[in-house]
């Protein structure tokens, strides 16, 4: 994929992330890059696969539990809550950036998401060039880290079709 | 009586949203984890008005449990719903031929979610 596509499809990233997080009440603002080593990991992270002919590639999200319990959605203190709340938002966050390549025709599958804990995360055996993105509500810093590979024909610089993808939050009623 | 509805999602925080969004409306809301969990809630409460069934799950999927069912309990008619972070048309089509009822993109708005579990439980 050309340079510029795979800024477009981090951008698709950060856009994601900003929406899902903006959705529960985290307005997040992108303060750029870091290395994986640089970031500072949360108590846990979810990670989720996605997988299509052209690109592959997962998303791993990092959330201070402390954020996760000042905003989750039903009040939930409860440790594997928050977890189950912080796959859930990744499972959002795929949703979107898969949304985002279905209007350049770019179609993926999706895994379920899993969460491990931060202590967890290795560094050593990325197929592809991980990037983490650094946001920061607050004073609380979140990265999220995408990895992806792609087949060099993959181009996002088609004319957008908007009508590619079902809107978030529409009803279809058959 | 209260009305029963079928909440299938891996996620137990989603779950929960959907129960808080329903059980005010006055609807009973039952949980299954996965398809096949849904399969097992479905076959032991035939008198639900309807099913509310996440796409993307570990073990069985949304559509697998569509298809599973049409093919286990022909019988069965009650309307179901897909609530998913799926946003491909291909895939709601899917759906569609399997049986489903309706598509709602995640996050849902609670409102919007009554309004249309109201109408297809026959409720307006």
């Amino acid at each position: 994929m050309h340079h510029r596509d795979w800024n477009r499809l981090h951008n698709i990233v950060v856009q994601s992330v900003q929406a899902v997080l903006s959705d529960v009440g985290i307005h997040v603002s992108n303060k750029g890059l870091v290395t994986p080593s640089e970031a500072q990991w949360a108590e846990t992270i979810s990670i989720i696969g996605f997988g299509g002919p052209s690109l592959k590639g997962s998303i791993s999200l990092s959330i201070p539990h402390a954020l996760l319990r000042r905003f989750h959605p039903t009040g939930a203190e409860d440790t594997s809550l928050l977890v189950d709340w912080q796959a859930e938002l990744a499972n959002l966050v795929v949703g979107r950036l898969k949304g985002g390549l279905l209007v350049y025709g770019v179609e993926t599958e999706v895994s379920t998401p899993l969460a491990i804990p931060g202590t967890e995360l290795r560094f050593r055996r990325f197929s592809g060039l991980p990037i983490v993105q650094h946001f920061e509500f607050e004073n609380s810093a979140l990265h999220v880290m995408f990895e992806g590979l792609s087949d060099t024909r993959v181009a996002l610089s088609e004319e957008e079709d908007a009508t590619a993808k079902i809107p978030n939050g529409d009803v279809v009623l058959f | 009586m209260q009305k029963k509805i079928v909440v299938i999602d891996d996620s137990r925080t989603a779950r929960t949203e959907v129960r808080n969004a329903l059980e005010p409306a006055g609807y009973l809301v039952l949980e299954a984890l996965d398809g096949r969990d849904g399969l097992t809630q479905i076959a032991g409460n035939l008198d639900a008005s309807l099913v509310i069934c996440d796409v993307n799950m570990p073990g069985m999927n949304g559509i697998e449990m569509l298809w599973d069912l049409q093919t286990e309990m022909p019988d069965v008619k009650i309307p179901i719903i897909m609530l998913t972070t799926e946003q491909q048309p291909q895939l709601l089509q899917s759906a569609k031929q399997a049986g489903a009822k309706g598509w709602i993109v995640k996050p849902f708005k609670p409102n919007m979610l009554i309004a249309a579990v109201k109408k297809l439980v026959g409720d307006v």
